[in-house]
């Protein structure tokens, strides 16, 4: 389960850009965290995983505290930001494993979950190129697959569709079905209001850095559509 | 729209938080520091270097030689221009990061290229003026100060680099055209440009060879002849010297007229070339990608390995120095006996062989400060070892180690080679060897805590943090600080006891350094890497 409770982070002692946020995803969620551009969505997923420090709160990563025992929560979730930037220097592969080093995952068990992802992802044969070569695409499933091959409990995904082709979104929608399936939970941003309605069975709305709106997502919405509600949200005072 | 451009390049360029790598108005305490660490840095330099060319314009001027400082100071600029361009026109002409940005505006192409062209000659005057400024000192204090002579000079001076600009960056252009195909572009890249300084070095090398027991009659010969070859160079010292206003006219003619035909010239180059850069080839293997399993630290090393040889500039900057203490120790062999001469003749500074190879392997080995740069480096990389479970201290050892394996290897080498050459007494050996490898270590400690404390992760080119950040100049230069404790070690040491003693005690020092700062990476690593804002 992932416990946000209290978090509160300001940006230079003045932009508070998350304001005492309270979330609990349970594992088999599929959570979307819908916000406006400088909502906040970032700056969550980012404390989150573990890249910012946060001034108040804690956030609890099945038991583990990002806070005070870091390496126990990163060892159980992925991260991928919006923008797929990895080592450009690297192949393909050579950043695979770095990652399957990082995260101690066995010679056998790593090159068959490469094998299946990088398949599934057709990005098997360019595996062996430097990422320098890679367009944004296929960096950005490279990264998804480096996410999944330490198979973590938790997955955070900052805009996870943006530059993906309709298959590899697909694809990516059907891993996270599988990835619940087996228990573990997924939390993403999007502005996709339409992914975040068919695809999520929870979702939160931020707003200037607070929570305006959680739960399952047919009580959010309750007879109308999500984009109305969104809207709606954002046009009150 | 040349000086919009202009001015909106400059402000990217050149503004303070680009230079420090911290915005001043947030962090004032840290703009402080990062102030007084860069003024720490020019008055070194200076220092250096101005007392080393003060000294040489009184012996020159003794000689009646002080005209070959005018030579030295359009060499010195021409070199630094050439190096400047071989590393840096492809970034900023050739493939520049904004030019899907400014292609589809209303601007013509050669607005563009005069635009960059023109920061790229800032740049370039910047770095030749850190040269210019103490030797033109030197220059005007023993041959006399005289205003007009003086505004020759500044004149003549801007004309210096314009030649080597147009020349170098078609020939960088042409090693990026050349390697762009390839697989391994970058190391290609690096290895042709490591073979055109050592190919310059070895070329200097062989024309000042004239077997005169003089040094400074050779270097008078030599800088004659250069001077004949390149008429640039006879019209530059006859204008300064004579104060030959027609010198000076062929001069400023001869180098803005070339520099403008090239700004005219190459601008269908920088659009293809720009264009090409842009499009991005995947070759498909029908053969799988086989994994690798590493321990983490052996991981972290191969990414820093891959990280160094793809980046030419970080692996020139900072390669040149073991590569070059391996070829001095292999090129001693065959100059052994000259080399001894030299210790017996009246050019001596009075150091021995041994004490000498150890100020060239300190020198060499304080060049290589990847540790004071790495962790900027992850730039906008930096996220994935944020978010992935590996402890902070862990990063910095992994990169602690690579600085160790990029300079103590070649240095020991090259120390077993001089062993043999200068027949240097085993025990004396085996403690030179203990003060290499205790400096490097520390060297490389030092460096970490650096960048721990003077991060850059904001930069567009690699060169901005491994030669234009507060990190990369007090690692080399605050090696040198630490350097010159050693040599007042040795030289109070060496008054009452033996030599070997009083190195035993460098290093010792050394290795009581390196303790109290891995201390210090152990326990504080942690809680500045949560600080650092990405």
């Amino acid at each position: 389960m992932l416990q946000i409770k209290n978090v509160s982070k300001t940006y230079n002692h003045v932009t508070k850009a998350c304001d005492k946020i309270n979330l609990t995803i349970e594992p088999g969620d599929i959570y979307g965290f819908i916000g406006h551009n400088g909502a906040g969505k970032t700056t969550l997923l980012k404390s989150i995983s573990g890249i910012i420090n946060f001034e108040e709160g804690d956030i609890s990563i099945f038991g583990h505290s990002i806070k005070s025992d870091p390496l126990a929560a990163k060892r159980i979730i992925a991260y991928i930001p919006d923008n797929p930037d990895i080592y450009e220097s690297l192949t393909g592969i050579e950043y695979l494993d770095f990652v399957g080093d990082v995260f101690n995952i066995e010679q056998r068990k790593r090159q068959d979950l490469i094998d299946k992802y990088s398949q599934m992802f057709e990005i098997k044969d360019v595996l062996s190129n430097p990422i320098s070569s890679y367009s944004h695409g296929m960096k950005q499933k490279l990264v998804i697959i480096s996410a999944l091959i330490h198979e973590p409990k938790a997955m955070l995904l900052d805009e996870p569709f943006v530059g993906l082709d309709p298959k590899a979104s697909f694809l990516l929608k059907e891993v996270f079905r599988e990835q619940c399936a087996k228990g573990a939970l997924i939390f993403f941003s999007t502005h996709v209001l339409e992914v975040a309605e068919k695809l999520c069975n929870k979702v939160a709305i931020i707003k200037q850095g607070k929570i305006v709106a959680n739960g399952l997502t047919e009580d959010v919405i309750k007879d109308q559509s999500l984009e109305h509600i969104f809207l709606e949200i954002l046009n009150e005072a | 729209m040349y000086g919009k451009l202009i001015k909106v390049f400059f402000k990217e360029n050149f503004s303070l938080k680009r230079l420090l790598g911290t915005d001043p108005k947030k962090h004032k305490v840290k703009t402080i520091l990062l102030m007084l660490t860069l003024l720490y840095a020019i008055v070194s330099f200076l220092g250096v270097f101005g007392f080393m060319f003060f000294d040489l314009g009184k012996t020159l001027n003794q000689y009646g030689l002080i005209n070959v400082m005018l030579i030295y100071a359009f060499i010195y600029s021409s070199v630094l221009a050439v190096m400047f361009v071989l590393f840096r026109a492809n970034g900023y002409l050739f493939n520049y990061k904004d030019y899907e940005l400014l292609e589809p505006l209303p601007i013509k192409t050669h607005t563009v290229v005069l635009a960059k062209t023109t920061v790229m000659l800032v740049f370039i005057y910047l770095s030749v003026l850190a040269f210019l400024a103490p030797i033109s000192f030197s220059y005007f204090y023993h041959a006399g100060f005289d205003t007009v002579t003086f505004i020759i000079f500044v004149v003549a001076a801007l004309t210096i680099p314009l030649i080597p600009t147009i020349v170098f960056s078609f020939l960088s252009l042409l090693v990026t055209r050349i390697t762009a195909g390839m697989r391994n572009t970058n190391l290609l890249s690096i290895i042709l440009l490591f073979l055109f300084f050592f190919g310059i070095m070895y070329l200097a090398m062989s024309v000042n060879s004239f077997g005169d027991a003089n040094p400074l009659l050779n270097q008078q010969a030599f800088m004659e002849r250069i001077g004949s070859a390149y008429p640039p160079i006879k019209w530059f010292v006859g204008a300064i010297q004579d104060q030959n206003f027609a010198y000076l006219a062929f001069l400023v003619a001869s180098n803005f007229g070339l520099f403008a035909l090239f700004i005219f010239s190459v601008q269908k180059l920088v659009v293809s070339t720009n264009q090409r850069a842009m499009a991005k080839i995947t070759r498909k293997h029908t053969k799988a990608a086989i994994s690798k399993q590493r321990s983490l630290m052996a991981s972290i090393s191969v990414k820093e390995f891959k990280k160094f040889i793809n980046t030419p500039i970080y692996a020139l900057n900072l390669g040149i120095g073991p590569l070059m203490l391996l070829i001095l120790s292999v090129a001693s062999i065959f100059y052994a006996d000259t080399i001894n001469s030299y210790f017996n003749t009246e050019f001596n500074i009075g150091v021995t062989a041994d004490i000498l190879i150890l100020i060239i392997i300190a020198f060499c080995i304080s060049m290589v400060f990847s540790s004071a740069v790495s962790l900027s480096l992850e730039g906008k990389n930096f996220w994935i070892l944020r978010s992935m479970p590996i402890a902070p201290k862990t990063v910095m050892y992994g990169k602690l180690l690579f600085n160790v394996y990029l300079g103590l290897p070649l240095a020991l080498i090259s120390l077993i080679i001089f062993k043999f050459t200068f027949n240097i007494e085993p025990i004396t050996f085996i403690i030179m060897a203990f003060f290499t490898i205790s400096l490097s270590l520390m060297v490389s400690a030092f460096g970490s805590i650096i960048n721990l404390f003077l991060p850059k992760f904001e930069y567009r080119n690699p060169a901005e943090v491994v030669k234009q950040s507060a990190a990369a100049l007090l690692g080399l230069f605050g090696t040198w600080a630490i350097l010159v404790i050693d040599g007042f070690i040795f030289y109070f040491a060496v008054k009452g006891l033996s030599k070997d003693i009083a190195i035993l005690m460098m290093s010792l020092f050394n290795w009581l350094l390196f303790g109290v700062m891995m201390l210090f990476i152990e326990r504080k690593t942690e809680s500045l890497f949560i600080k650092f804002e990405v």
